[in-house]
């Protein structure tokens, strides 16, 4: 028998991508801005949440999807301070999200009484970025104390960032963060995407990030 | 650290394509894998055979063939395109940064090789 070749050329994740596309239409008719935040884990991913919802109280009603490995302390914690509505996935081992999970999740959440909508992913800088959820923005938030060199190891996150958040900015002269090494290498990968130097523990910095998070709402 | 959920996702290209074109028998799959999809062959293949493991699928059997992709940059200083070397993205010739011209972060099926 004569084997033939096919030509394909498609992409693996096709069916993750029109998944993605369905939430995205499902955020956007409900005039909802949707933003993944992925992050390894302790960078502060929750703590940089509950600092926006904090300072958004009165000016936005914020939903947030918890995505983790297993638990729900993260959902716990952002509806005690101040999310109008939090749903938890557990991806029972899986090491990201998948659209069709945030799919199941969207069927949970209040999504009309809603203006913004953090997707937290699950604590990994590698296989999160794949996977399209349906979201508006990509956040990366990196650490001062996890060391300078993330986007030379983790080139993909950063270059597909819209917005990088640099957490801990309070122990940079702690940890010998070199500060010009990871900005030279951020804007090798990306040129554009605003860097927020912050911190989460002392709330330095929150403000700007919260200014142009609001910049960024959807219309009507 | 991803390899079963892509290689759920490839399973089902492979096999949609494989039912349009009509084929029998796929034999191989030949991918395009970016350096930084971190995609491990050896666990992606591994995954392919245990989920086509139990038979009725026309992709049991099937090799999976890697064209790899790295990343590439090009000097904003001398022009050059280069592959980052060591733990820096500037031009290994004149040290210079650059700008990213491909991340390599392609997850592709090229190509499917089949009977008849």
């Amino acid at each position: 028998m004569t084997a033939r070749t096919v030509k394909v050329i498609q992409a693996i994740l096709a069916n993750n991508d029109r998944a993605a596309e369905e939430n995205r239409k499902a955020f956007e008719a409900n005039g909802v801005l949707a933003i993944n935040v992925i992050a390894s884990p302790g960078a502060g991913k929750t703590s940089l949440i509950v600092r926006t919802l904090r300072a958004l109280a009165d000016k936005a009603r914020v939903g947030v999807i918890e995505g983790d490995v297993a638990g729900q302390i993260d959902t716990e914690k952002v509806l005690q301070c101040g999310a109008h509505d939090a749903v938890q996935i557990n991806t029972g081992g899986n090491c990201h999200l998948e659209a069709g999970m945030v799919r199941q999740a969207l069927s949970r959440l209040a999504l009309e009484q809603l203006d913004l909508v953090f997707i937290e992913n699950v604590g990994n800088l590698i296989c999160p970025t794949h996977w399209a959820l349906g979201e508006h923005l990509t956040i990366c938030v990196a650490s001062a104390a996890e060391g300078h060199d993330k986007p030379v190891k983790y080139p993909e996150i950063f270059a597909k960032s819209d917005a990088v958040v640099l957490n801990k900015i309070d122990l940079i002269e702690l940890v010998d963060f070199d500060r010009a090494f990871f900005q030279a290498s951020l804007r090798a990968l990306n040129p554009k995407a605003p860097l927020f130097e912050l911190s989460c523990r002392t709330g330095q910095g929150v403000q700007a990030w919260v200014d142009w998070l609001q910049a960024q709402r959807l219309q009507g | 650290m991803h390899e079963l959920a892509i290689a759920q996702h490839l399973l089902q290209v492979v096999e949609d394509q494989a039912r349009q074109n009509g084929a029998q028998k796929v034999i191989s799959v030949r991918l395009v894998i970016g350096e930084h999809s971190h995609v491990v062959e050896e666990t992606l293949q591994l995954y392919f055979d245990h989920l086509t493991a139990e038979g009725g699928s026309v992709a049991q059997g099937a090799r999976l063939r890697f064209r790899r992709r790295r990343m590439k940059l090009r000097c904003a200083s001398c022009g050059s395109d280069y592959a980052p070397q060591g733990d820096s993205f500037n031009c290994p010739r004149c040290g210079q940064p650059g700008k990213l011209l491909n991340l390599a972060d392609e997850l592709h099926v090229e190509s499917l090789e089949v009977e008849p």
